[in-house]
């Protein structure tokens, strides 16, 4: 994930180099990345997406303001889980860009900006100010075009895939580095009675 | 290791290093036989493995182009990824979860004991289990696996304990950790489970049994394997006599090479294998080679599947440990009173979080997925293999236009379920869904078939020429050195995980050649 607390971010958009930057990375986790309110700013003719208390900024390349909010609303309503900041939704849109912007062509960005058009009319205006269940109404109204499936196919990769999120749905991950679950509750399931040693015998050691 | 000249045509050229074709080389070189093994994949290691599953897929997965094609929901859901099988040396056996069972005796002989299904093209196989036996006892041996050889069994991790208290609570009997090529104790040169979970990503403990590390370093260690790796084969060549005398294959820079041969062993899978001796097709063999009987690429299987996930009243993590950790045998059986010809088994499996999303609803988006998702560490899971009918319509093809960069044509994979394999399935979820059921599940998720892990059945074996590609030993039908040495070869795909089944053919294949090169019948 590209967490954006430098300098360039800085000069761009005036983000301060706040205290909570200086604590560790656990409590930022704590205290910013399950925040919502993010927002989309142009400075100098780039794109950002900045976190509510501009802790984080993400910057993107091909996108327009505008594109930029309404896919980190899609994303959020493709896939939503409350639990979740939009730090990570803004990293799924962050990926859309780059792949948009990676096309020596600009067929993907006008994908992207033809699909904004569609879904901003079968909102009934702008996708963006409809309430949750106007966007889902919206997004079933497209959801065969090549565009909607770009998005989706995007989404269900890039925001399952980042680990923080991981750790919000109770998913450990990697365990190479620990020596494996065999140390580190493979069977620690106790609600359950334990299967007899003939079913699942005892760890050889 | 040993190199050899392209133009040593005394070599045994094996194509693919997964199961079939790295057990095949090893024996071979352990009877004294030089071997060209070319892997169209990378070597990878136990320490290059990661334990994260997009990068995992990534570095192990054949991504080359393909086509799923037919009325599975595959081709709607991953149409260019009809199988989840692997381009790496080691092939599919850096992937395999590690279950080895043998087949029961009546899956060698369905078509007597079935009798005729309409639609399904039944062969009984050329050979039983009593020839098979001595040889799955060494392929056991080999493996390692667990409750054979008093090796003992792997402890059960949480997933096992909810299948087993589930299971038990409905009546079934034999539920236990499995018979696992997965070491439960230091063996071999390879260290006991550790429980990563990961065992789709490559095992970094090296417990569960490749050829990656354990067939092809001692074949190496004979002085008699040259392994070529990221060696793309494109055809099967041979003289005016009909009978094979090498390959051609792509370098890793696309530089295109012969290797010459006395005798050419195909393993690269039932979709490459089959697409291999289609495009090599020739004026002396214009429907492909050893495709006499029209049966080359026919009679696709995949083994009925799909699995079963529960979200559990209190946290399972079933992530953690074995992927397959545990069976239930009780539906293993054949019999017709359940509405099908065939069984099943029932094997624990659980994904990670990123491929759960990707696998838990292909396709589903919305608040109600999402809620799915949210029960992750709540779940517990389950895997159906069973038995799948083959029907000579479910079959690899070649692409009649678009081609890969070697300019090989590019497969196209075509699977429909027969009547048997659907109600079979219906069956199969019903009964994973009690045994969640029973113990206390707050829901049940019936996932759909993921992509093909175990490929089977487009090159089959078969008594006589007419009805299939090879013979009993794995020697095609036509050609009298050319071999198949993977799960192309089964006539029928049984209620089991295949991999013990292709290492026990391919060490009683190597008997046979050697025997044979010995004679020099071949």
């Amino acid at each position: 994930m590209t967490i954006v607390f430098e300098r360039k971010a800085e000069r761009a958009l005036g983000v301060p180099r706040s205290e909570r930057l200086r604590l560790d990375r656990r409590r930022f986790l704590a205290s910013s990345l399950r925040a919502l309110g993010a927002y989309v700013v142009a400075a100098q003719g780039v794109t950002w997406i900045v976190g509510a208390d501009k802790a984080w900024a993400m910057e993107l390349d091909a996108f327009e303001p505008d594109l930029a909010e309404t896919l980190l609303q899609m994303t959020r309503a493709l896939y939503p889980h409350d639990f979740l900041g939009d730090v990570y939704y803004a990293k799924v849109v962050e990926d859309l860009d780059a792949e948009a912007s990676g096309f020596e062509d600009k067929s993907r960005l006008a994908l992207m900006r033809d699909g904004m058009a569609a879904l901003n009319e079968a909102a009934g205006g702008t996708f963006t100010s409809a309430d949750d269940a106007q966007k889902v109404e919206a997004l079933r109204k497209i959801q065969d075009t090549p565009f909607f499936q770009a998005v989706r196919s995007k989404t269900v990769v890039s925001l399952y895939n980042q680990s923080e999120v991981w750790t919000e749905f109770g998913y450990e991950g990697p365990v190479y580095e620990r020596g494996g679950y065999l140390f580190n509750g493979f069977n620690d399931l106790n609600w359950l009675p334990d299967p007899p040693a003939d079913a699942s015998p005892p760890v050889q050691i | 290791m040993a190199t050899f000249d392209k133009n040593d045509d005394n070599v045994v050229v094996i194509v693919g290093s997964g199961a079939g074709g790295g057990t095949l080389a090893h024996e071979l070189c352990s009877r004294g036989i030089d071997v060209v093994l070319l892997e169209a994949g990378a070597r990878q290691s136990i320490d290059s493995y990661v334990q994260d599953e997009w990068a995992s897929f990534g570095q192990l997965a054949w991504l080359e182009k393909r086509w799923s094609d037919g009325g599975w929901r595959i081709a709607t859901d991953f149409p260019n990824l009809p199988a989840w099988i692997c381009k790496t040396v080691g092939g599919t056996t850096t992937h395999w979860a590690g279950a080895s069972l043998r087949f029961q005796e009546h899956e060698f002989e369905i078509r007597t004991h079935y009798g005729e299904i309409e639609g399904a093209n039944l062969l009984d196989w050329p050979i039983t289990l009593a020839e098979m036996e001595p040889f799955y006892d060494r392929a056991e041996d080999k493996l390692g696996v667990t409750r054979t050889h008093g090796i003992p069994g792997l402890p059960g991790n949480n997933n096992f304990k909810v299948l087993y208290a589930g299971a038990t609570k409905i009546g079934y009997k034999t539920v236990h950790t499995g018979h696992m090529a997965i070491n439960s104790a230091f063996r071999d040169d390879r260290q006991m489970c550790h429980q990563m979970g990961f065992c789709f990503q490559g095992c970094k403990m090296g417990a569960k049994w490749s050829t990656l590390y354990s067939e092809i370093p001692k074949a190496e260690e004979t002085g008699r394997l040259e392994l070529r790796t990221e060696a793309y084969v494109l055809q099967i060549l041979h003289d005016d006599a009909g009978k094979v005398t090498g390959v051609l294959y792509a370098d890793k820079d696309g530089v295109q090479h012969e290797q010459k041969a006395r005798i050419v062993a195909v393993a690269g899978n039932s979709i490459e294998s089959p697409r291999l001796l289609l495009n090599s097709a020739s004026a002396k063999f214009p429907d492909g080679l050893a495709n006499s009987s029209g049966q080359v690429g026919r009679n696709y299987m995949r083994h009925t599947t799909g699995s079963v996930y529960a979200a559990m009243p209190e946290p399972v993590h079933m992530y953690r440990g074995t992927t397959m950790a545990g069976v239930v045998q009780d539906e293993a059986h054949h019999d017709t009173g359940r509405g099908f010809a065939g069984g099943y088994e029932i094997e624990t499996l659980s994904l990670g979080i990123p491929f759960m999303a990707a696998f838990l609803d292909p396709g589903a988006w919305g608040r109600d997925f999402a809620r799915k998702m949210e029960t992750y560490d709540h779940m517990a899971g389950m895997w159906i293999v069973g038995e799948d009918m083959p029907q000579e319509t479910n079959r690899v093809t070649l692409d009649p236009e678009e081609k890969d960069a070697h300019g090989m044509a590019v497969p196209r994979v075509a699977f429909t379920d027969h009547p048997n394999d659907a109600a079979m399935r219906e069956h199969a979820y019903g009964r994973g869904e009690a045994i969640y059921d029973a113990v206390g599940a707050k829901a049940v998720y019936r996932v759909p078939p993921y992509p093909s892990t175990h490929n089977l059945g487009t090159n089959r074996m078969s008594e006589n020429a007419r009805d299939g590609v090879v013979n009993k030993w794995g020697q095609t039908h036509d050609v009298p050195n050319l071999f198949v040495s993977d799960g192309s070869q089964f006539t029928t795909g049984g209620a089991e995980n295949p991999t013990l089944t292709i290492v026990a053919l391919a060490i009683r294949q190597a008997e046979h050649i050697a025997d044979r090169m010995s004679k020099n019948e071949i």
